[in-house]
């Protein structure tokens, strides 16, 4: 059964090009899936881990602006993605070291000042980062001939690489190491007293959560041929935790389907209602009366109920 | 040799002796009971023990091992295993899950991140055996939310068993226990072989002092009775501190 | 006054009847039941983890009993919130005393205060409290949590009296003190008894409890095992010390 729903999706989702009707349609389906991966990386941390981050923002925009350096330098493609991942990697381990001294509401705001930083740089170091005004690049990779250049070609790739990231997520999650790093979610100490390295377990979730924020802000950055402070700010990490919270933490459906939720609202809704950000939230808050547990769980919480009667 | 000793162990929170130059040892496969009154300061010992909490002065040593500047996490490596008072365990997770993370906790697949968990056949087998042990097997797929607090009880010496240890500490077994479920883990703490040395801090007296070979009483931090059941029951300072003689 | 109502048929101050009482699903309380007659006091005996605390908290609405009765002067109260309950005249000294450490003595004695449920006069104000404790009233300036741990109960005991209740329940006052102290606690608790307060005195102390009480409860693993006037036990009984020591 879950089989045959999984193929259908992936028909539906390769198939997307063919029936969303537009371009304009075409790269919104692109933002869906790379907002997927930046959800679904900073869900490793807030959902899998139990570390609410406000500063993944920071992660993905180093990767960005690394990438736009990289490339104006005159590298090639491959050299971008292995330098921006590099430095993003760099950048996710010195976060984590900080913002692991705390925990709780100490481990949030030591994420929020770290973000804050990454933003203040590139808004202030302009010799570098052209402050406010951004760095553009100009065309996308090309691999193995393929021209990523179109709206669909793009689509592809990007619908690749989340393929990639949603089964490296489950195969996270199935293995013994994910077990641990939700074990240090719900029993700290307990895993302590069970032989666990604690300290070692979030900070290797820390890189993984920052790996798959990088990602996506490299995609973000193809896409866009732009990356500005603007997608480093504190409002850019808060969404991506909304994201997480919205769909359901803790599940590999959860952070796509709140990535859908928030990147339809913002491009499509906008168009129609010109408070969409009014409607964006109350959307959160009926979420959060209704479904405090999320979209995705909360939906097959409520299906049940529908299906047996019984109460939810 | 002792299986576990405590030597000259001294711990203050502020201006407050917790722990006041505690000295303890244990013979390998012995069943030691720590009883006081409150804030006597057992709870705190079994944290120095573990390493949870850090010594201001004295030594705590495993086989004659000193293990005082071994980290908390190292020391279950070692063959250290507690149970807390209050229940600890994994409520999302099912019985057999439970334990299974405890017997990772020793194993170097805790650090694997390609392989699946539910795949590892010989650590999940001896998982079953375990809840098997604490007669828990025909609940093993039950999550832990949907059972008793008894049974949690148990499901919490059945974390602590899993790891094999040499020294046990039991931290109230006991506690909130109906009389049926207080007889059920007596004998399943009567079943643990020599080979695993037991100390239980226990208030329960009906059930502890028939377990207990030695007892040690703590008082405001301080051990001041030791000896077997007959020589602390007669000793003056026992009847002081719990009668008010 | 308080010879008149007690010449007449001595009333049943609190009555606890069957309690069973659980922590999450631990099950603490097992059909716990006790009675305190008018103006009398009952010692409630036993050792760590046996359910006195708890059996406190079920009285004053703290821990809400699963089964079982709570009444107050025959007015049942079992599961009410702890407010409606103390509005009924019950006072808790609770264990640790517990005082507002950021409040002065005066402030300590002033938030609690109460007037008597039947409209009467208050028998308990800041002046007769102070005239209790003369050494809170050297020190109504000064905050409570800089004060001594005898003076903290003395305070703990003086926010209870407050509330001008008919009910005083007294969690362990004397846990943490020296003896000296002890002595002025346990004479303090016999003044009140003498003025016709119907008091429960919770210790694990039990020659203190002897001393003073008229009825003994003593609980063991959440079960009534004793329940006797104390006249008629000694405190060295062979019984007793199963209860309370090593034995």
């Amino acid at each position: 059964m879950k089989r045959i729903a999984l193929g259908l999706a992936l028909v539906a989702l390769a198939t997307v090009p063919l029936w969303v009707g537009g371009t304009y349609y075409v790269n919104i389906a692109s933002q869906i899936l790379f907002y997927a991966i930046f959800a679904l990386g900073v869900n490793v941390l807030a959902g899998y881990a139990g570390l609410v981050s406000l500063g993944h923002a920071g992660l993905f925009g180093i990767a960005a602006y690394t990438g736009a350096k990289i490339l104006g330098a005159g590298f090639g493609h491959l050299s971008v993605a292995v330098a921006a991942f590099a430095v993003t990697l760099g950048v996710s381990a010195v976060f984590a070291v900080l913002a692991l001294r705390g925990t709780g509401l100490g481990f949030v705001m030591i994420t929020v000042a770290l973000g804050q930083i990454v933003w203040g740089v590139a808004y202030r170091w302009i010799s570098i980062t052209n402050g406010d005004n951004g760095v553009t690049i100009s065309g996308r990779p090309a691999p193995l001939g393929l021209s990523l250049a179109s709206p669909r070609g793009f689509y592809w790739a990007t619908l690749a690489v989340f393929l990639v990231a949603v089964a490296s997520m489950a195969v996270f999650v199935a293995s013994p190491f994910g077990a641990s790093v939700r074990g240090t979610r719900d029993q700290p100490r307990r895993m302590n007293a069970l032989g666990y390295n604690v300290w070692m377990i979030r900070f290797l979730a820390f890189l993984l959560s920052g790996f798959w924020s990088g990602v996506a802000g490299l995609l973000f950055l193809y896409y866009n041929q732009f990356i500005s402070p603007q997608a480093v700010a504190l409002t850019a990490s808060a969404e991506a935790l909304l994201m997480v919270i919205s769909g359901g933490t803790a599940t590999l459906l959860g952070p796509i389907a709140g990535a859908a939720l928030v990147v339809i609202m913002k491009n499509v809704a906008s168009a129609y209602i010109e408070r969409w950000n009014f409607v964006l939230g109350a959307i959160f808050v009926v979420i959060v009366v209704f479904m405090p547990e999320g979209l995705v769980p909360g939906t097959v919480r409520l299906a049940r109920w529908a299906v047996s009667g019984r109460a939810p | 040799m002792s299986a576990l000793a405590v030597r000259a162990l001294d711990k203050s929170f502020g201006g407050l002796r917790v722990t006041a130059d505690v000295s303890l040892a244990v013979e390998p496969g012995e069943r030691r009971l720590i009883i006081g009154p409150n804030g006597a300061g057992k709870t705190t010992l079994f944290n120095l023990i573990t390493g949870e909490l850090a010594p201001d002065r004295g030594t705590v040593t495993l086989f004659d091992r000193d293990i005082t500047r071994t980290p908390s996490r190292r020391r279950p490596h070692l063959g250290i295993a507690r149970t807390y008072q209050i229940i600890t365990l994994f409520p999302r997770d099912t019985l057999l899950r439970n334990v299974t993370l405890s017997l990772l906790g020793l194993s170097p697949q805790r650090w694997n991140p390609l392989a699946r968990l539910d795949g590892q056949r010989a650590l999940i087998g001896r998982a079953r055996e375990v809840l098997e042990r604490v007669s828990l097997g025909q609940l093993a797929e039950r999550p832990l939310g949907q059972t008793s607090y008894g049974e949690r009880r148990r499901v919490e010496i059945a974390m602590a068993l899993a790891q094999n240890p040499r020294v046990l500490l039991l931290d109230e077994p006991f506690a909130g226990l109906s009389i049926e479920e207080r007889r059920d883990v007596l004998r399943l703490v009567g079943s643990i072989p020599r080979s695993v040395t037991i100390v239980m801090i226990e208030h329960d007296m009906d059930v502890a002092l028939d377990f207990a070979e030695r007892i040690t009483v703590l008082h405001f931090g301080e051990v001041v009775v030791e000896g077997t059941r007959a020589e602390v029951v007669a000793h003056p300072k026992t009847r002081e501190i719990y009668l008010g003689e | 006054m308080a010879s008149e109502e007690r010449a007449a048929a001595p009333e049943v101050a609190l009555a606890l009847t069957e309690i069973d009482a659980f922590y999450g699903d631990s099950h603490v309380l097992h059909g716990v039941s006790l009675r305190l007659g008018e103006g009398r006091l009952l010692g409630l005996l036993g050792r760590n983890g046996a359910g006195k605390s708890t059996s406190l908290g079920v009285t004053v609405g703290l821990v809400p009993p699963r089964h079982g009765t709570v009444t107050v002067f025959g007015r049942p109260l079992g599961g009410r919130p702890p407010e409606v309950i103390a509005a009924h005249g019950v006072a808790l000294v609770p264990q640790g005393r517990r005082v507002f450490r950021s409040l002065t003595v005066r402030e300590n004695l002033a938030v609690a205060a109460r007037r008597p449920r039947d409209g009467a006069p208050p028998s308990w104000t800041l002046e007769t409290v102070c005239a209790l404790f003369p050494r809170l009233a050297e020190r109504q300036k000064q905050m409570a949590g800089s004060l001594s741990g005898g003076e903290q109960q003395m305070l703990a005991i003086g926010r209870a009296l407050m509330s001008n209740p008919r009910v005083l329940l007294m969690d362990e006052p004397s846990e943490g003190l020296a003896p000296q102290i002890v002595a002025e606690v346990m004479a303090t608790i016999r003044r009140l008894k003498a003025q016709g307060l119907s008091i429960v005195l919770v210790e694990q102390n039990a020659k203190l409890v002897f001393d003073v009480a008229d009825d003994i409860v003593i609980l063991n693993s959440g079960r009534v095992v004793v329940d006797a006037p104390a006249a008629t036990l000694q405190a060295d009984d062979i019984d007793l010390r199963q209860h309370l020591g090593i034995y």
